[in-house]
């Protein structure tokens, strides 16, 4: 069967009102979980999967793909509205997303992540219709030597995110790769500072640390200035709050970059979504004719992290359904609910089981529309919210950090962890430090040390292996470009002259 | 005011949401020693994990046997690698409704912590259902036709080839070891976190083996991208029925530690209620789709109950315990 064949027989089995109630159905509770910090897609699925299994497989899986990708969607509101990134790759839409919902443009700043989640979502769905097989192989060939370049390449650009200052993002960043050591190592099974904590043995709960470094840590500061004037200013006409063709225009080509990057780099298994929205983020930064708007409240900073976030749905798809290799905490739940149906994932799973991979792909275009058409509404009613007395909004802001940290482990510990967290993101603020470097170090750092000693242990620690593969030694070279440019150009004047401010 | 009751709305709505989660996936707790209770069944995977797919296919077969009346909740309790499942157990003592699905992670993880306030040994034996016996698999195009062919080109070439698998104290890691002493043969083994990354860097021809489940690489070897070149143990599986076992290629395989599955209560169970779960998995290991189940899977029903599987988890929490005590990993003595 091709790729247009099977699509067409999709849709058709897809468009049945059972198959539509429940993709609808996820794409609610996906959005409401999604905006929700903590309880995440993976909890909710798994809540549902008694009721599910149940299900015919194709309508079963349609609604948990449906949670999936109703999820990317919400993911983006609590990051504009409240700082709060619900998951790691919602983390660079906070940068932008939140000032410019101080600037009471919240509505558009909504309006512009659901349009382009749309784009993008839709070309990431295109991507795995047509390029499936290719894309798998790319997966397939991705190894140790290359993700360590990818986190090389990916950690010199986590330093660009910082603003004017590079060496508190660099500052940012070691504090972040530190706080990832935390835990068991996978090679010798040591326990690493968990100073004989089990609850640490895991590592730190992600939720926790994002949420307390942005959330709490930008509550209080806020409390500490005893603002009394309101602190965001939102438009009361309607019309006003959603984004105006001007803005879509400005958009539109970050939106594009961002469907595209979102899917390429989605499909490697591990940090795809997180590396996809901040790589899109600096591309858009780079190539704008505005680049001095970002991390001041730029739209198209919000339209590209977005974008690559939704068509990373799209990326991640490619390896579960080419191979049944997961490639995120929500690939493997929809990978366990494949095995409960009895459909084994694997490299057959196209051809034995066309009936029910081609619908759950018609399923993410329909999925898409309906949440565009389930959003846009929505975005005029989320951005009055913030119309809320601040007295009312902080401890509704930390109420809903603590329940959804609270939610992911149920662990008091957690709960403890995210008060530590809130006040490293205070100091922070005070300092100056901007918290995504850390935050986005931290989901590297992992990926990073363990395919770099992966490699070297491949190569009896020569660090050659890196050159004699061609993506790794691309990715290598443009590193080094990268670090050239960040040594010599402007921004690193900048840098030597605050070293030597501070030797002085 | 509108707008606080707005948001009060939202506030109420999302704690709501979160209080039906949490009665979601712990909605079956309470129990406490009533026998005809709700039953809840603890895994230490998160949703998707092989532990926790296993559980509910358990589950399902129970079920749709009509050997259980209600599909049983799965509680997931991945915090600390079996510590946090363990200690949830042991904090509910003496409830009959508390069950928990045991792999030899329950054995390992506590000796490799300090001052572990939990241990297998405080949770009740109901029955070892199953064992997983480890398939060894390599690149379809590999030279390697046997296990044996391996050794001996690892024996010719020391730390050379190289073993996909997991953690240093996982059960392929542990494999390796005991292979590697009683062959005299050295090999380098490649930590991955998951199955998939290990699969990818057999295909890419990174890693010569892996060991692993059968289920965790049937698919593969069906489309042509891997084969198997051993079982490991004594017994051939229905699954590869045409493979080897080790054991026929004339290597020792006896002190290996063995992936289990087994079924363990809360601490101090009423005795009628084992009762009461051993006649139900007695039961479901003689239905037809349970013998589909282990088929699919390459498991080995054993249905092990009272004095022998007593014996059965002494003998592998000796060979866990010297292992990890040769890797220095041992914390709890």
């Amino acid at each position: 069967m091709n790729a247009i064949d099977g699509l067409l027989h999709g849709l058709q089995s897809a468009i049945t009102p059972t198959n539509l109630l429940w993709l609808i159905v996820g794409c609610l509770l996906g959005t409401l979980v999604g905006i929700l910090p903590g309880l995440g897609p993976p909890a909710t699925i798994s809540i549902l999967l008694p009721l599910a299994t149940g299900f015919d497989p194709a309508t079963g899986l349609i609604m948990m793909a449906g949670i999936y990708y109703g999820a990317k969607y919400g993911g983006s509101t609590t990051s504009i509205l409240l700082n709060i990134p619900g998951e790691s790759s919602s983390v660079v839409t906070c940068i932008d997303g939140y000032e410019m919902a101080k600037q009471g443009r919240a509505g558009q700043a909504l309006g512009i992540a659901a349009i382009g989640s749309f784009v993008a979502g839709t070309i990431g769905v295109i991507g795995l219709t047509f390029l499936a097989p290719v894309a798998a192989d790319v997966a397939v060939n991705f190894g140790p030597p290359e993700y360590s370049a990818l986190m090389v390449f990916a950690l010199l650009l986590v330093i660009m995110l910082a603003g004017d200052s590079m060496l508190k993002g660099f500052i940012a960043m070691f504090i972040g790769l530190f706080l990832s050591t935390i835990g068991t190592d996978l090679f010798s099974g040591e326990q690493r500072f968990t100073g004989g904590q089990i609850e640490l043995a895991g590592g730190i709960e992600f939720i926790a640390l994002s949420v307390g470094i942005f959330a709490i840590g930008e509550v209080l500061v806020n409390i500490e200035d005893k603002t009394e004037h309101k602190l965001f200013t939102v438009p009361s006409k309607l019309r006003e709050l959603l984004p105006s063709k001007k803005d879509i225009k400005k958009s539109t080509p970050a939106m594009l970059q961002g469907g595209i990057v979102g899917f390429l780099i989605g499909i490697l298994p591990g940090a795809g979504s997180t590396v996809a929205s901040f790589v899109s983020y600096i591309i858009a930064k780079k190539t704008s004719r505005t680049p001095e708007e970002f991390g001041k409240g730029s739209i198209e900073g919000v339209a590209a992290p977005e974008a690559a976030n939704n068509s990373e749905t799209g990326g991640a798809m490619v390896p579960l359904l080419t191979m049944g290799i997961p490639g995120s905490g929500t690939g493997a739940v929809l990978l366990g609910a494949l095995v409960l149906y009895g459909l084994n994932p694997g490299p057959l799973l196209f051809h034995e089981h066309a009936d029910v991979v081609w619908p759950i792909i018609a399923s993410m275009y329909l999925g898409n529309i309906a949440l565009l058409v389930m959003n846009l509404p929505m975005v005029p009613f989320f951005a009055k919210l913030l119309n809320t007395p601040y007295k009312v909004l902080y401890p509704a802001i930390l109420l809903i950090s603590v329940v959804g940290v609270y939610s992911v482990n149920f662990s008091i510990f957690d709960v403890g962890l995210l008060v530590v967290f809130g006040l490293l993101g205070y100091v922070m603020r005070k300092l100056d430090i901007p918290p995504a470097p850390l935050v986005l170090a931290f989901v590297l750092g992992p990926i990073a040390e363990n395919s770099i000693r992966q490699s070297l242990l491949l190569s009896d620690n020569s660090p050659v292996i890196y050159l004699q593969r061609p993506i790794s030694a691309t990715l290598i070279g443009l590193a080094v470009v990268l670090l050239l440019l960040l040594t010599f150009g402007r921004r690193a004047r900048k840098v030597r002259e605050q070293v030597i401010e501070i030797d002085a | 005011m509108i707008r606080i009751r707005q948001l009060l709305t939202v506030v109420l709505a999302a704690i709501s949401l979160v209080a039906l989660a949490a009665c979601g996936s712990g909605g079956g707790g309470g129990g406490g020693g009533g026998k005809a209770g709700p039953v809840e069944v603890v895994t230490h995977n998160a949703v998707g994990g092989g532990s926790d797919v296993f559980t509910r296919q358990m589950i399902k077969v129970m079920y749709e046997n009509k050997i259980i009346d209600t599909n049983w909740p799965v509680r997931n309790v991945p915090a600390g690698d079996s510590i946090g499942a363990m200690s949830y157990m042991v904090d509910r003592k003496g409830n009959a409704g508390l069950i928990a699905q045991v792999t030899p992670t329950w054995l390992a993880t506590p000796m490799t912590v300090a001052n572990a306030k939990v241990s297998l040994a405080d949770l009740t034996p109901i029955t070892l259902v199953a064992t997983e016996p480890q398939v060894i698999v390599t690149n379809a195009k590999s030279p390697f036709n046997s296990f044996a062919d391996f050794v001996n080109a690892a024996k010719a070439q020391p730390d050379t080839l190289v073993q996909a698998g997991g953690s240093s104290t996982a059960n392929d890691a542990l494999t390796r070891l005991v292979l590697q002493d009683t062959l005299g043969a050295k090999w380098k083994f490649l930590s991955f976190e998951d199955t998939g990354s290990r699969i990818t860097a057999l295909l890419r021809n990174d890693a010569n083996i892996m060991l692993g489940s059968a289920s965790d690489v049937s698919e593969q070897v069906k489309a042509g991208q891997l084969k198997v070149i051993a079982i490991v143990g004594e017994q051939r599986l229905d699954t590869f029925s045409d493979v080897t076992t080790t054991k026929e290629q004339g290597i020792d395989s006896s002190k290996v530690p063995v992936q289990f599955r087994a079924v363990m209560g809360a601490p101090d169970m009423p005795a009628d209620a084992v009762q009461k779960y051993q006649d139900d998995l007695s039961k479901m290991v003689e239905t037809d789709d349970w013998k589909t189940l282990t088929n699919d899977d390459g498991l080995v029903t054993q249905n092990l109950q009272d004095d022998k599987l007593t014996a059965y988890l002494k003998e592998q929490t000796d060979i866990v315990g010297g292992l990890l005590q040769g890797l220095g990993l041992r914390k709890d003595q």
